[in-house]
């Protein structure tokens, strides 16, 4: 069987509007980033070196096209160049919806994003602010998984989000430091499930990295992700 | 249609291969326009294209399981290839 991957680029010019140019005006160094449908953007880079910008650009590691992120890229190390959002001014994100962006406000908390969306020509600046909900929710979370002793931890059959080995790997390491765990799987984590197992205190997500962040206002029980699940336990 | 969906490429290929069975997998956005992929690529390949229906969360969520089904080609729009790290995040 194949696998046949269409990446739908954006057929329209993809071009800043002045508006957007005269806000962008004082940021010098400006690191560039799109979804797939939207990551021909050499024009747009061109336009914005023309008005004396630095453009800075990189990938996330599990894509390989130029500027392209995924919405999974929501943690520091997840781009090639780990340093882009140190050496940059602004994040300017081409493209539409949130889901993205909120991933590059999630990664990072040097700079604010600006969103274009080229089918529109509109603009719009996105902050920490605009993700207060869900980092305070996680850092309650934190605290919760730090005093648990009963973790559960979820994985997926999905399998490019399959990391049963390293939710064996934890659970190994909690029983090491006394705590109890065990582990779950399924296709899509289905989080109304949780309160059919009420004596876990915490769970750990394996799956999506957004899964930890954007789901987890919406979640019955706290819930964080394993690379902190990890990072926690001196792993 | 803003967005280059490759049609004529799609019917290329399942002639070429002569695939007989065909899933289409939709992001969100493209759910509605689901009648103008389908059609001209059912009408001029003959194959039988059946549409996924469930989640598309991106290339990291390729329907699985679908050895029963017999399907020659998945048709994942809106994403390309997943370069997964098998050591994890």
């Amino acid at each position: 069987m194949e696998f046949y991957f269409v990446e739908s680029y954006y057929k329209g010019d993809i071009l800043l509007s002045e508006e957007a140019l005269i806000d962008l005006k004082n940021k010098k160094a400006i690191a560039l980033f799109a979804a797939v449908q939207f990551i021909k953007l050499d024009n747009l880079k061109a336009q914005l070196e023309e008005q004396g910008h630095e453009v800075l650009i990189t990938h996330g590691k599990r894509t390989s096209g130029k500027y392209q992120l995924l919405g999974c890229d929501c943690y520091s190390d997840a781009f090639a160049d780990a340093d882009i959002f140190k050496k940059a001014d602004i994040v300017l994100y081409i493209g539409d919806g949130l889901f993205h962006p909120k991933a590059l406000l999630l990664a990072q908390q040097e700079c604010d994003v600006m969103v274009y969306d080229p089918k529109t020509n509109t603009h719009n600046l996105l902050t920490q602010d605009d993700i207060d909900k869900q980092k305070k929710r996680y850092k309650a979370n934190i605290i919760k998984y730090l005093s648990s002793d009963i973790i559960g931890i979820m994985a997926t059959t999905k399998t490019g989000q399959n990391y049963l080995k390293n939710a064996i790997k934890l659970k190994e390491n909690l029983k090491a430091k006394g705590k109890q765990a065990y582990v779950f799987c399924g296709d899509t984590l289905n989080y109304s499930e949780m309160e059919n197992f009420p004596f876990i205190e915490c769970w750990v997500n394996t799956a999506c990295p957004r899964i930890g962040f954007d789901d987890v206002v919406h979640m019955p029980r706290p819930l964080i992700n394993i690379n902190d699940a990890f990072k926690l336990l001196g792993a | 249609m803003d967005y280059d969906l490759d049609i004529d490429g799609i019917i290329t290929r399942i002639k070429e291969r002569d695939y007989k069975r065909i899933l289409l997998q939709l992001p969100d956005g493209l759910k509605s326009s689901l009648k103008d992929i389908i059609d001209p690529i059912e009408q001029q390949t003959g194959a039988e294209v059946i549409t996924w229906f469930g989640t598309n969360f991106g290339a990291c969520d390729i329907p699985q399981n679908l050895k029963t089904l017999q399907i020659d080609m998945v048709v994942a729009f809106g994403h390309n290839v997943y370069l997964k790290d098998p050591e994890g995040w």
